[in-house]
């Protein structure tokens, strides 16, 4: 695998995003995956805090438009997050805690996926308490997001 | 400029509780971590609020809406506690980067944004009539929160690459 991630990092636009030293390259990446993380993260959070009972006045269905805004997240971090892999890939592809937090963030999307697919299914009830399988996607994601930030942040230490 | 500051970063820097902390490998990572999450809570939870002031789903009350501010306010918990632990291991690192200083600075009016609009703007709040449209001082709130949120990620996350640090 090893010269293959070579062969990306050494590419020559990667290249000169990691040599450069001005502020709109390699922090600039950074900075945007950060802001992508607090949106995508950051509003399913209170989706899954409704789930569980916080702001019971706010009918499941309001939460239509936030689904599509965390997607906005997500594209703006896949971006950014191949940007940031292909410029350390030799590092970052041999790092096991970039694999767990991969992982994570799979199964978090795809679980973000099937709570906006269930909320807005016909049968869900409009009013408090959410079924326990809601309760039970809204942990699940706390936990997995959790996970994903934890192991991205710790990628910087571990590994 | 940073002169006067020169004895208080040099007390807290030697004081037991800063070599304590510096001395524990594991105490750095653990406060980023919490940093990022509680980041998300903020940013989240706060922007949701602030949409619905811009007039994104108006047919919910704000009322409503800021029955979620409470975990808002969990998350800068997190974040103030975590940052005065990079605060107190290392602080010549912060109180002499004007990068810093800018983030507390969009702290600082962040707050004072948000006290406006707890202190001045309950009347109009409470007037608003479902599905109608926002008031402009109260999309004003929102977009400067929007705002200022965002510097204080930005000079946050850019604290070790723009200008110098020392």
């Amino acid at each position: 695998m090893t010269p293959a991630l070579l062969w990306i990092q050494h590419l020559p636009v990667f290249v000169s995003i990691a040599e450069s030293d001005s502020v709109w390259a390699y922090p600039t990446v950074l900075m945007l995956h950060t802001v992508g993380l607090g949106w995508l993260v950051g509003l399913n959070t209170v989706v899954n805090l409704r789930l569980l009972g916080v702001g019971k006045r706010v009918p499941f269905a309001s939460f239509e438009k936030l689904f599509p805004m965390m997607w906005w997240g997500f594209w703006l971090n896949l971006a950014t997050g191949i940007i940031l892999f292909c410029l350390d890939a030799d590092h970052k592809g041999h790092q096991w805690i970039f694999y767990a937090k991969l992982g994570s963030v799979v199964l978090a999307m795809l679980l973000l996926t099937a709570e906006r697919n269930y909320i807005r299914r016909d049968e869900f009830p409009k009013t408090d308490p959410a079924p326990a399988k809601a309760r039970r996607y809204a942990w699940a994601s706390l936990w997995l997001w959790w996970i994903a930030t934890a192991t991205g942040r710790l990628m910087a230490y571990v590994g | 400029m940073t002169a006067y500051l020169v004895p208080t970063v040099q007390w807290v820097a030697n004081s037991h509780l800063a070599i304590y902390l510096r001395n524990i490998p594991w105490v750095w990572p653990l406060c980023e971590t919490i940093h990022f999450i509680g980041l998300a809570m903020v940013v989240g939870v706060a922007g949701f609020f602030d949409l619905r002031l811009l007039g994104y789903f108006n047919r919910v009350s704000i009322a409503a809406c800021k029955e979620f501010m409470p975990w808002a306010m969990v998350g800068f918990a997190m974040n103030l506690i975590s940052g005065m632990v990079f605060l107190i291991i290392l602080p010549a690192q912060y109180a002499y980067s004007q990068t810093w200083w800018f983030k507390v600075f969009f702290l600082v009016i962040a707050g004072a944004n948000a006290l406006v609009f707890e202190t001045r703007m309950g009347a109009q709040m409470l007037a608003l009539q479902p599905g109608e449209a926002s008031p402009t001082a109260l999309r004003a709130i929102g977009a400067l929160s929007l705002i200022s949120w965002f510097f204080v990620l930005y000079f946050g996350r850019m604290l070790p690459y723009l200008g110098a640090a020392y």
